[in-house]
């Protein structure tokens, strides 16, 4: 017989597996409806699985354990230096469109260092992914 | 709007794990001890019956576009 504990974590591996399921579904879904459904559900089953893990961490039965704040910078460092390395190359490209995607880069506001400055105070707070503007619509 | 064998495919798989959620989560509500997981165990539940519904409905839709 399993204790709370252990139905919790099982839970845990259910939500996971099902959510694993939904993600494959929608994206090979060709049927746009169908694809919209099965991603709506699929946010349903994020939010259970968080709030098992919520209901988890509460009691102390789930403890994950904080990254070293100087680990944290150390990647913060390498992983800007990385962006820069790939924007370079891909401008430098011959026969790459100088421009069209500098033109809308910027709202990533990926530049190393400088953070999300350029978004919107609320996308800013959130950190919150915001695609560039569709240069085809 | 057709289904294609892939779709199908993953309708099934999916209606198949909602149906063991919805049981597993049930029977958890009744056998647990603590009323605050009782309660969360059983939205829960309802919430795969929901998922379940939906699919389904979905693919009758569907079905039913195809016919005329």
């Amino acid at each position: 017989m399993l204790d709370e504990k252990d139905r919790l974590a099982d839970f845990l591996v259910t939500q996971k597996y099902i959510a694993g399921g939904y993600n494959l579904a929608a994206m090979e879904s060709s049927n746009t409806q169908l694809k919209e459904t099965f991603m709506g559900i699929l946010r349903d089953e994020h939010l259970i699985q968080h709030e098992i893990f919520n209901e988890m961490s509460n009691r102390g039965w789930y403890q994950a354990k904080p990254a070293n704040l100087n680990d944290i910078n150390q990647n913060l460092n390498k992983w800007n230096q990385e962006l820069q390395r790939v924007q370079n190359t891909a401008y430098r490209q011959p026969g790459a469109q100088q421009g069209s995607y500098q033109n809308v880069f910027p709202q990533y506001g990926f530049q190393a260092g400088t953070g999300m400055q350029q978004m919107g105070n609320e996308a800013q707070q959130q950190g919150m992914y915001r695609p560039p503007q569709n240069p085809m619509a | 709007m057709q289904i294609t064998e892939m779709e199908l495919l993953h309708i099934g798989e999916q209606l198949r794990s909602e149906a063991l959620a919805i049981a597993k989560y049930a029977s958890c509500a009744r056998q647990s001890t603590d009323p605050k997981l009782q309660q969360m165990y059983s939205y829960i539940a309802d919430r795969h019956r929901g998922h379940y519904e939906t699919i389904l409905r979905n693919v009758q839709n569907l079905a039913t576009q195809r016919q005329f």
